[in-house]
């Protein structure tokens, strides 16, 4: 029971959010409304019993990634482009598709049986430190390696050509 | 060489001269001008066969099997072509009219040939054109023994290439390739009907075969619809009326005489225009069965008799005179075999060639001495030209039925039929004989006679040499007995006909006699009187009749005029609106707006990209969880 | 009580809001930012199973762990370029950026 209100409250943080970043008329506002929805989502995973998971999310996701696109959206706004309409010609079609989407998926799951039972929550954080280091380990070292690269290819946009 | 040797090898008759062609033809280089005597050879073998198979036939050395009248030697040996099942056979059909026919297509041939040697000797195409008119007797000869209508056709359509080519044998001049194409066309149009019938002969009658054919028509009750019976003769008339220049159609054979003369002599007096007639003989089973028929035949060449006539009194060249004259006088034999007279219009076909031939030689004659066609600077010639007059005179005395030569006794049978069958044809055959009396003493006089009008071509006229002259004597002496042969032998009838049993001999209708006797003489006298008896000069009615009669040519060339303008106005409409615009346009015009549609994907932004990726992919998800279902 | 099902479906919402805010938006930021919410649904989706389904391991986890990572990257990259494209041409709106049109 408590259940079912955590999952409702926490989907409404995550849900609502989203739909208001994507058509809200401040590009700013809907950088904020991100965040928001970012949360919701580190509480989905929380209540999925990734412990770790969650502390990452809020950690790099909100912490990290919201504040560089909150630098980038007042780096680069005029207030024209701020009070221009912020939904193109193609939204209805892109809505009904969205609808669309979610209708056939939503079937499929729907109709898709299978029986889950939650098991009770345990620490996941050694389990996935043996996870990325044996199993997983090809993929980390190439995850830091794509980071360095992002890292190397940001500063070389960056940077101003002296002319 | 039995009789029946000579029947079964008849084919050499054709094969012979087409062998000479194409021997001449192909070392015309080397043969030169001895190329001629291959040509002279070879119709000499052909004349002396065909006349040892009419002579048998005749005389009754050869039998031929059938019963009696109806006896013809009948054999098919090649098989061309097998369409499902029909066949394509060749073979050879030998009756009496077939025989007559052949002898008097290879004597004419013949002299034609030996007159050439001398008249053609400097042309520069000597070779081709004795090669020509060696093909050209090949392809006659192929139509008159044909056994079926099939070679029949072959030969009338080759007949009718080899026309063009000797009509248009001096292509330098545009006149002459103008006639010749002219006569190709005009004759393509007849051909037209006469393909027409062949086809309805062979849907509903099943065969090409002329004996079976003929059986087929005279049996009661008829197999096939009453129509095919008005049908067929109406058609097969159009091609003879092309071929024979009857009716509207025969203005390509006034423009043919742009042709050398000896060519005029054998296509146009003994052979092509005949084989209309011939032709009209051939197959008289169809027309006997319909009535209506024989009326259209009968008429059209009544009119064109007379028609013709008129035309002839009133030019001044003396071959087309000789021309119309032929067109007259084919309208005669088609008048004849119109009114029922099939020997009557078969005999003057035979004297026709003889006589016809004869005058245009001389005629040829007169022209190689006095390079111009045109009546009125001649005059006198009887003394530069003693034999080429002598033969004229002879040719006009036949023509114009003077008792006692061939012509009498066949357009007197004409006239008989004529009379027998219908008062007012037979009045307007009396008519277009007096003209044809009038006009042919007129070309005698005018060229032959009186004073000279041109000194200085009369005095460099001379004499022709010995090889032409003696074609001239030859045509001369079979146009003087040709008549008494073959009347005397008791009726033409008795050999040619097929059919219903022969008539009896008409004797002498007292009417016919004194009528035929009679324009003979006054068309003589007027001609006399007016071209010879004082000065000559155009007479009035000529300029007059020769403005007013030349509308048929007139019409037809307006008329083809505009029709041709008419489908080339249409043609290029369809060529510009449709063809251009629609086609060759609107494939530019498809290409553009597809690119065009094509292009609107090409914006440039990613996000509209992203949107038919993700439709996409999207799509694709949806088919991947059904397909899990 | 809330079964797999249920995030699923709330993941499947989630993707479909971010489809929308990428096809939908003028202006590029809020294009990598609802691809930001992609990446979030995606992460849901596979954290779900692995609880559900496989719940003695990680692996889904793991997975979106490195979602997360290579979010971050992209971001970087992302962001970069925006604000290059922006010194150039001072706009955001994604319909003017169209020099690749043909």
């Amino acid at each position: 029971m408590i259940e079912a209100i955590i999952f409702v409250l926490l989907a409404a943080l995550t849900l609502v959010p989203a739909l208001l970043v994507v058509t809200a008329k401040n590009v700013f506002h809907s950088a904020l409304w991100l965040v928001l929805s970012l949360t919701g989502v580190a509480g989905l995973y929380a209540m999925l019993a990734a412990d770790f998971l969650f502390a990452v999310q809020l950690l790099v996701y909100v912490g990290g990634i919201m504040v560089l696109l909150l630098f980038v959206v007042l780096l680069s706004g005029k207030p024209s482009d701020w009070a221009a309409r912020q939904v193109n010609e193609k939204s209805w079609a892109a809505a009904i598709f969205a609808l669309f989407l979610t209708t056939a998926l939503g079937t499929v799951i729907h109709d898709w049986s299978v029986s889950a039972i939650a098991s009770d929550p345990v620490p996941t954080t050694g389990m996935l430190g043996s996870l990325l280091f044996k199993e997983m380990l090809l993929p980390f070292e190439v995850v830091s390696l794509v980071l360095l690269v992002s890292l190397i290819g940001a500063v070389f946009f960056s940077v101003r050509k002296s002319s | 060489m039995t009789a029946q040797s000579l029947l079964a090898y008849a084919y050499w008759i054709a094969l012979v001269p087409l062998a000479a062609s194409l021997l001449i033809l192909f070392f015309r280089k080397f043969l030169g001008l001895q190329g001629a005597w291959v040509g002279v050879l070879a119709m000499t073998y052909a004349l002396v066969h065909a006349s040892l198979i009419a002579g048998g036939i005749f005389t009754g050395a050869i039998t031929l099997p059938g019963e009696g009248l109806q006896g013809h030697f009948f054999e098919s040996f090649f098989t061309w072509f097998s369409v499902g099942s029909f066949d394509f056979r060749l073979g050879l059909l030998i009756d009496g009219v077939s025989s007559l026919v052949m002898v008097a297509v290879t004597l004419v041939s013949l002299m034609v040939q030996v007159y050439s040697i001398a008249y053609m000797h400097d042309h520069p195409r000597f070779g081709r054109y004795f090669a020509y008119i060696n093909f050209f007797t090949f392809a006659m000869l192929i139509l008159v023994m044909a056994n079926e209508l099939l070679q029949f056709f072959i030969g009338w359509e080759l007949m009718g290439l080899c026309s063009y080519l000797l009509i248009s044998f001096d292509f330098e001049k545009k006149e002459a390739a103008a006639a010749g194409v002219k006569a190709f066309l005009t004759t393509r149009i007849g051909d037209l009907g006469f393909y027409l019938a062949l086809l309805v002969i062979f849907n509903f009658l099943g065969t090409f075969n002329i004996p079976l054919l003929h059986q087929n028509v005279t049996s009661v009750p008829r197999s096939y619809p009453e129509w095919v019976t008005l049908a067929v003769p109406l058609l097969l008339f159009c091609g003879a009326m092309g071929k024979s220049a009857q009716g509207p159609l025969y203005v390509w054979l006034p423009d043919a005489m742009q042709g050398p003369t000896p060519a005029s002599a054998l296509i146009h007096a003994a052979t092509m225009v005949a084989a209309g007639v011939y032709m009209v003989a051939r197959v008289f089973f169809f027309f006997e069965a319909s009535p209506f028929a024989m009326d259209v035949v009968a008429w059209v060449g009544t009119a064109t008799a007379v028609y013709a006539a008129v035309l002839g009194m009133v030019n001044s060249d003396i071959k087309r005179v000789l021309a119309f004259s032929t067109v007259s006088q084919l309208g005669l034999m088609m008048a004849a075999l119109g009114c029922g007279g099939y020997e009557a219009g078969l005999f003057h076909l035979v004297t026709h060639a003889a006589f016809k031939s004869l005058l245009f030689l001389c005629a040829g004659s007169v022209i190689h001495g006095m390079h111009t066609n045109d009546m009125w600077k001649m005059g006198g010639l009887r003394t530069q030209m003693p034999v080429t007059a002598f033969a004229y005179f002879i040719g006009t005395l036949a023509i114009t039925g003077c008792p006692g030569l061939s012509g009498f006794f066949s357009k007197d049978e004409i006239l008989a039929a004529a009379y027998e069958h219908n008062p007012v044809i037979f009045g307007l055959l009396v008519l277009a004989a007096l003209m044809t009396s009038f006009y042919m003493f007129r070309s005698l006089f005018l060229t032959f006679a009186g004073v000279p009008r041109d000194r200085d071509r009369f005095q460099h006229a001379h004499e022709s040499p010995a090889l032409i002259l003696g074609p001239l004597l030859v045509l001369a002496t079979m146009s003087a007995v040709t008549g008494f042969g073959l009347w005397y032998q008791g009726n033409l009838g008795h050999w040619v006909h097929w059919g219903a049993p022969a008539e009896e001999a008409n004797g002498h209708n007292s009417i016919v006699f004194y009528a035929s006797v009679s324009v003979f003489v006054v068309g003589a006298a007027s001609a006399w009187w007016i071209y010879l008896s004082r000065p000559p000069k155009y007479a009035a009615f000529a300029s007059l009749a020769r403005k007013n009669f030349n509308v048929v040519d007139e019409t037809l060339v307006g008329l083809f005029d505009r029709v041709g303008n008419g489908l080339s106005v249409l043609s290029s409409f369809f060529d510009g609106r449709f063809i251009d615009r629609v086609l060759v346009d609107g494939e530019g015009d498809i290409a553009n707006w597809l690119g065009r549609g094509v292009r609107r994907l090409q914006s440039g932004l990613a996000q509209s990209y992203l949107f038919w990726m993700i439709v996409g992919l999207g799509a694709m998800l949806v088919y991947i969880a059904n397909c899990f279902k | 009580m809330i079964g797999l099902k249920h995030f699923l479906l709330l993941s499947v919402v989630l993707f479909a809001i971010g489809v929308y805010g990428v096809l939908a938006r003028r202006n590029v930021l809020g294009i990598l930012m609802s691809v930001e919410l992609l990446f979030n649904a995606v992460g849901i989706n596979f954290v779900a199973f692995n609880r559900y389904l496989h719940p003695e391991a990680v692996w889904g986890q793991g997975v979106a762990l490195f979602v997360i990572a290579l979010a971050a990257a992209e971001a970087v990259v992302g962001l970069a370029l925006v604000l290059t494209v922006y010194r150039e041409t001072k706009t955001v709106l994604v319909e003017r950026l169209n020099l690749l049109k043909g």
